[in-house]
């Protein structure tokens, strides 16, 4: 980037300059949590042939949604970015971790009396049955 | 002018300078604060610092394309290694404006060489401080230094003010860091990266990230940390930057026996917007367009004592 002023920029007005250049993405940060969708989306072409795996979850913990999205890569590992340099074999050892990692976000661990109906978080989920292999996701 | 970078273990002035600059934009305050942000908890004023903790969790949160769940703005994408340069280097600059010097560079850690772990001096009071929840030795520990704003297990933004977490070496799917054997493996890899440009290909952009082979080099180094490292908003933790200050070290090398190139070119489809050579890179702390182009050759502003 030749000729560009580093110094400039980074004075304090410049990045106030800055932050208000891009208040409206900033205005939404703190909820800007990872949902870009509520399924993965695995593609593959073998022998010509296109292959499509949508994958979705719904997860609770004791009775109440853990709202989180998790992807599952072509690897077959499950990822999400609350923990986000780690991935998984087991959508239950991310989860695992995840309350492990946030205990203060989990609180009681008493279960509701019945579980919700629906999903609070409005996540479309797969319909059908889920059939699993050797590798549980 | 242009800086150099220097093993923090052995460049203790660099040390110093790092530790001294951390705290002064901890305690500097530009103006927003966690409600202009949208983050939930009592509004509170954002220290410079905190700004890049902001930044590289919004980052994180905007998927490139929308509609998946993997490649995003600033990881598991081909912009891993020129995002991270440039959010390293405008924390460097930073560094130099509140210490009024522009000879300030970032020392880096070499967390891959011989012995590097728990015991290492990086650890002790003298240096960074140690392990702990709360970590409570130090210049970054309880009651000198706060965790402002953290992630929490949605991904969401909370205000917060609580000390640093480290769990050094006590994660069993990290109890080790990475080594040189680790580091020359990624090095030996020709391609920068490859279809489908997320993080399960192959490549040396994915492999020195850490995904493939799976959790080693920088995400292995997150999970060995642990504690704050290990979540969206690891850059609470200062030695993030010496983690990036390392892997960028590493890219800057494969650079000089690879050459300075960068995939996906401009001509790749839609979908990998965000990561193409001349696409803008994401950042709320400049006002023009930086991109993957502009940070393939950065010698005019740092270089580094050695290379791997």
């Amino acid at each position: 980037m030749t000729g560009f002023d580093w110094k400039a920029a980074s004075q304090a007005e410049a990045i106030r300059r800055a932050l208000r250049q891009h208040a409206a993405d900033l205005q939404h940060a703190g909820d800007a949590h990872a949902h870009g969708a509520d399924e993965s989306v695995r593609t593959a072409t073998h022998h010509g042939h296109h292959i499509e795996i949508r994958t979705g979850y719904r997860i609770t913990v004791d009775g109440r949604p853990f709202a989180i999205s998790a992807a599952v890569n072509n690897g077959g590992r499950v990822h999400y970015h609350g923990l986000p340099t780690r991935d998984y074999a087991s959508t239950v050892d991310l989860v695992k971790d995840a309350i492990d990692t946030f205990p203060d976000d989990f609180g009681d661990s008493t279960p509701l009396a019945e579980p919700p109906h629906g999903d609070q978080t409005g996540a479309q989920h797969v319909r059908g049955d889920h059939t699993h292999g050797p590798h549980e996701h | 002018m242009t800086v150099v970078r220097r093993d923090v273990l052995s460049a203790t002035d660099d040390l110093d300078a790092f530790v001294a600059g951390v705290l002064r934009l901890k305690d500097e305050h530009l103006g927003p604060t966690t409600a202009d942000f949208g983050i939930s908890g009592p509004s509170v004023p954002v220290s410079t610092y905190d700004l890049f903790v902001v930044w590289h969790h919004l980052a994180m949160m905007r998927m490139t394309p929308p509609g998946q769940l993997d490649r995003n703005a600033a990881h598991n994408g081909p912009v891993f290694l020129p995002w991270h340069r440039l959010m390293l280097l405008l924390m460097e600059l930073q560094l130099q404006r509140v210490l009024g010097d522009d000879a300030v560079a970032l020392p880096y850690w070499d967390w891959s060489a011989p012995d590097e772990g728990a015991t290492s001096l990086l650890w002790s009071a003298m240096a960074i401080g140690g392990s702990g929840s709360p970590v409570i030795t130090g210049p970054f520990r309880a009651g000198q230094f706060a965790v402002r704003v953290a992630s929490d297990s949605t991904s969401r933004l909370r205000a917060t003010d609580r000390p640093l977490r480290r769990a050094l070496g006590l994660n069993p799917r990290a109890p080790t860091l990475p080594t040189s054997a680790h580091v020359l493996a990624a090095l030996q890899e020709d391609e920068y990266d490859a279809p489908n440009w997320d993080s399960a290909t192959s490549g040396f952009r994915n492999q020195l990230e850490g995904w493939n082979p799976g959790l080693q080099l920088h995400n292995r180094v997150h999970v060995w940390v642990g504690g704050d490292m290990g979540l969206a908003t690891s850059p609470n933790d200062p030695v993030f930057y010496l983690n990036h200050a390392a892997v960028d070290r590493i890219w800057e090398s494969w650079q000089t026996t690879h050459g300075r190139r960068y995939e996906p070119p401009d001509i790749a489809p839609p979908e990998l917007a965000g990561h193409r050579l001349s696409d803008p890179l994401h950042s709320i702390l400049t006002s023009g367009v930086t991109t993957p182009a502009d940070m393939l050759d950065v010698a005019a502003l740092y270089t580094y004592d050695s290379l791997p």
